[in-house]
Parts: C-alpha cells; structure tokens; sequence
C-alpha cells in the first residue's frame, strides 16, 4: 500500500515530475527503423510530451516538438526536405537539432532580420539499434543508448508495438512479479481452452537479485528445483521500463494514463551459417477485439495488458493488500524512490552507461544463453505466442527463411 | 561445475576462471555483485550457511547488521532482506511483528512507516471502502 502522494511519484511522467526527471535519464524507443523508411513522419507523443519524428530525405532523424514555433501548426503535417521538415503553414523549415534553417517570407521581405537565427524549436536526439529507434529527453550529455547483448543474436528480428491505456508504472510491475505467470498465463489460459485442469505448478520459493542494469528475478515452481534455470539464471527486470526474459518488453510513457508497449523478438534459425537481417519488420497489435469490444486474451502479452488496464488507469494503491508474491514489487518500488533521490540530487541514475569501452554486447542473464538456438525436433518457426495479429506477411518471410536456411522445401517449412 | 548458461554469465559479468573456482558455488551474478561491492568469499560463506543470500549480505553490510541480528529476525519469520531494511528504517522486531500481524507483510510495513504512517491509520485506510462499519479495519 502506498499513499496517494507516493504512487503519483511513481506514476507522474511529464516534464518537471521526479519520475519524469527520472524516465528522461534513460534512452526510450520510440519507434521502428522501417517505420520511418515507410513513411517519413510520424507525431510521438513521450512523456506527456508532444513531438514529430522524421527522417529526412539525406537520411537524418529528427524528433522536435509538434508545434510549429511560428503560429503552433502541427508540423506531423509537414513535410520533409533533402535537409530537415517544414511547416505546411508558412513553410518554416527544421533541422534536427532545432535550428530553424529557412523562413520563406521572411526571407523574402526582410533578409537582412536574419530572423530565422533568432527563433528555435524543441529538439531531442535520436538514435537507431537493433531496428528501433530512440530517443532521450534528458540534460545533456546524454547517456550511452546500451548495446545489449541479444542484439547480436542470430535469428530474425521483429518489433511489435501496442498502445495500452494506462499508466507504465503497473506495466513495470509486472516486469517483476514471477506468481502472475503461473495464474495469468497458465491457468487462466487453460480455462480460456476449457480445460478443466490440472493446475499449473504452484510457485514454492521466489529470489530476487540486484545488478547494474536493474533486478534478477529467480523462481521455484513445484516442477523444478533450484537447480532449474529458472532459479540459477533467472529472468532480468531491465531497469527502468523493461522486462528481459531472451524478448525485451518496453513500457515506454506515452503520458500518465497510455503505455506504449514496445516488444523486440527474435526467432532463432536452422543453421549455422551467417545470417544478417536487412531490414527489422515492426507492426501495430491490436488490444481490443473489434466484434466483442472486449481486450483480446489469446496472446500472452495481451493477457498481461488486461490485467495492468483492470488496475485503472493509473493503479490505486492506496488501496492495494501486498502479499509474498509482491516482494518484487515492493523492492523495484523502493528502488525508484531511491533513484528518485539520485537525480533531484543531480546523481547518474542506476544502470546509466557512459563509458564507451563498456558500451559493447552488454551482457544481459537469459535462460537458455545465447546463441539462441532451435529447440530439438523442430522443423519450423513456431507460433508467435506474444501478441495478437502477427502480420501474414511477417509469417510468411519467417517460413521462407526457414526453409532457405535449413534446406528443406518451402511446403516443409510451412510456407 | 558451471552450466553453459552460468559460464556465459561468468563470462558476461567478467569474472576470471579463478575468480569462478573462488566463489564457487555462487551464481556468477551473486559472485559478480559481491566482488563489486567488496565482499570478501569467507563472509560471503559464512552467511550463506545462516541462509543469507548474497544480495542480503552485502545489503546487511551496508546498514550494519550483525549475522546474531538476522538470525533473531530469521527466528521471528522474517528474512534476512526484512532485517536490513528494518535496521535502515530504524525499527525493531516487535514494531514490525505488530505490522504483521494487522496483515502487512514486511517490506509494505517499512515502506509505509517510511512515509510516516502509523499502524492504526494504516489499517484503517486499507480497509476504507471496504468494511463501511468499521469491523475489518479491527485486525483482532
């Protein structure tokens, strides 16, 4: 249980708050590589903070405020030059670092104002790995954006975005919360198939472990033992938004009452030979389903989101009853009012890099390690068990692939 | 013996060959966090045989808690984690098994006794919307 003034300390994310100080300290994705190479605007809404992203026809992303400086146009309807994005309004012309680079009349009438060289826009960096793209809203100098180790992988890559209408916060406290799997995922899902039972093995002793890059959560189910991976490796609450567990799962603040769940998979692939992916695929998930106005269920992630949209929008916990199971929870909470303190008092927060030389294939704890590899007696890519309404085409390049990799016929593959 | 996912660890986290034969049979994460916060193997050991994680001993470390200390808080039910941070909040044994026993576990109790409440509004705030009457919020 919290009181009301210490959970809107956790969950509060626009500029000026604790935790948007906070949040601003770290690197956010905020959208795909590819998406950009689709379509070269996009407005972003961060941090309760409204922006455009673009990339401009030499190349260059930009992320700048929505509005344009000169009479608040939204300059998502813009669009871009060989350098920059300009207003649809007036033409003012932006470059990535906020520097208004053309101002048509102005010029016109008045070169000699040199107006354009008065006059700024808010302006972010941007930054592309592993097929995302980020962002970082904080002072400058920016943190390092980690390298993790996963990016290097082999297997095909994929980004998955979805738009969750409630607070991050919630998001992140399942990053760290190991009983749900057993109830949210397990149980609740045979009772969607109809299954009567048996039960999911209970959950018989939980660990959690710190490190530089946030908590390791390790767990013992009545079907393991400690000397599960599950225990001796562990699964990774990536500090401070995600949750590592060989996928990463982002809860990136759109604003105080909308999450955007950013996922990043990789598929391992039959073979050994090297395989470099051109171009990351991302789509758009689906929460509702459009018949029934319901939230979708069949999907793991999905389940996870209906539980986090059933706390509220932003959770209550003011009214909450903390159990065992919540040991986890409790602790990351601990930790954020702690890192909370660090900034206000112009410290470096947990897990910030900055030195170069450590900046490479940061290790990150993954049961099953890495090379990640294709489990014995599989002859095809798995289902996407993470979220609801995998493109068909994402299917079918993946089949394609396996079937070129592992030199068996497309129809074996599945294509 | 390490699996090939603790090897990459060791690896991941740095730790030498020797460095792994010396904390052995640490994980490579516990062997990696202790040498980092300048935990000597002998202590580490020591404590582990009191049942202490290393998480918890280099935590206990921090707030000055003594292996006699935890095992009494171990003694009452607690853990060695309730123990560093009941120290770090400056409560006794006989506060926090009140908590507990109006139904707060531990950690929740310290967090709120932090942030100043006192057991009886705390109670009684947790059951408002509850019990209208007033007869949860009477935890005997």
């Amino acid at each position: 249980m919290l009181s009301e003034d210490k959970n809107l300390l956790l969950c509060q994310t626009g500029p000026a708050t604790p935790m948007g100080e906070l949040l601003r300290r770290y690197w956010q994705p905020i959208a795909a590589v590819a998406e950009l190479d689709d379509r070269p605007i996009k407005p972003v809404r961060l941090l309760c903070e409204d922006l455009v992203l673009y990339k401009d026809r030499q190349g260059s992303h930009g992320l700048i405020d929505l509005h344009c400086p000169h009479r608040r146009a939204d300059l998502s309807y813009g669009f871009v030059e060989e350098r920059g994005l300009r207003c649809n309004y007036h033409g003012w012309l932006w470059d990535e670092s906020g520097q208004c680079l053309h101002q048509p009349f102005e010029e016109t009438t008045h070169p000699e104002g040199r107006f354009k060289e008065k006059v700024r826009i808010k302006a972010y960096p941007v930054q592309a790995m592993a097929g995302l793209l980020w962002t970082y809203l904080g002072p400058p100098p920016a943190p390092l954006l980690p390298d993790w180790d996963m990016y290097h992988a082999r297997g095909y890559k994929q980004v998955v975005f979805s738009e969750v209408p409630c607070n991050w916060f919630q998001c992140q406290e399942n990053s760290i919360d190991p009983v749900h799997f057993e109830w949210l995922h397990t149980n609740w899902s045979q009772v969607l198939r109809g299954e009567q039972g048996p039960r999911a093995p209970k959950h018989t002793r939980l660990g959690f472990d710190e490190f530089d890059y946030g908590f390791v959560y390790r767990r013992v189910r009545e079907d393991t033992t400690a000397q599960d991976e599950l225990w001796t490796t562990g699964r990774v609450c990536l500090w401070p938004n995600c949750l590592y567990t060989g996928h990463f799962e982002w809860r990136v603040p759109i604003d105080d009452g909308n999450t955007l769940s950013v996922g990043w998979f990789l598929d391992p692939l039959p073979g050994d030979q090297p395989f470099e992916q051109a171009r990351v695929p991302y789509w758009y998930s689906p929460v509702r389903d459009p018949d029934t106005g319901r939230w979708i269920d069949s999907h793991i992630m999905n389940q996870d989101f209906i539980a986090w949209v059933g706390q509220g929008t932003i959770a209550d916990r003011t009214r909450e009853h903390l159990g065992e199971s919540d040991r986890g929870v409790i602790l990351m909470r601990k930790k954020m009012f702690e890192q909370l303190e660090v900034v206000k008092n112009g410290g470096d927060p947990l897990g910030t890099i900055r030195d170069a030389e450590k900046n490479h294939s940061v290790h990150l704890p993954v049961v099953g390690g890495l090379p990640r590899s294709v489990p014995p007696g599989q002859d095809g890519p798995p289902r996407f068990p993470f979220l609801a309404g995998q493109p068909r085409e994402i299917v079918n390049e993946l089949q394609q692939l396996w079937a070129e990799l592992s030199g068996v016929g497309s129809e074996q593959a599945g294509v | 013996m390490l699996t090939d996912e603790e090897l990459r660890d060791a690896v991941g986290f740095g730790l030498t060959p020797d460095e792994v034969r010396t904390w052995a049979p640490f994980y490579p994460l516990e062997a990696y966090w202790a040498k980092k916060h300048h935990l000597a193997p002998e202590t580490a050991r020591l404590w582990a045989e009191h049942g202490v994680p290393i998480r918890d001993t280099v935590k206990a470390a921090a707030v000055g808690l003594t292996l006699n200390e935890i095992d009494r808080w171990v003694g009452e039910g607690f853990t060695a984690a309730d123990a560093s941070e009941a120290k770090e909040t400056g409560v006794d044994i006989a506060q926090v098994v009140a908590w507990r026993q109006a139904g707060f576990i531990a950690p929740d109790a310290l967090q709120l006794i932090r942030d100043g409440w006192e057991l009886g509004e705390a109670t009684a705030a947790r059951y408002a919307g509850v019990d209208r009457y007033g007869v949860s919020s009477d935890p005997a």
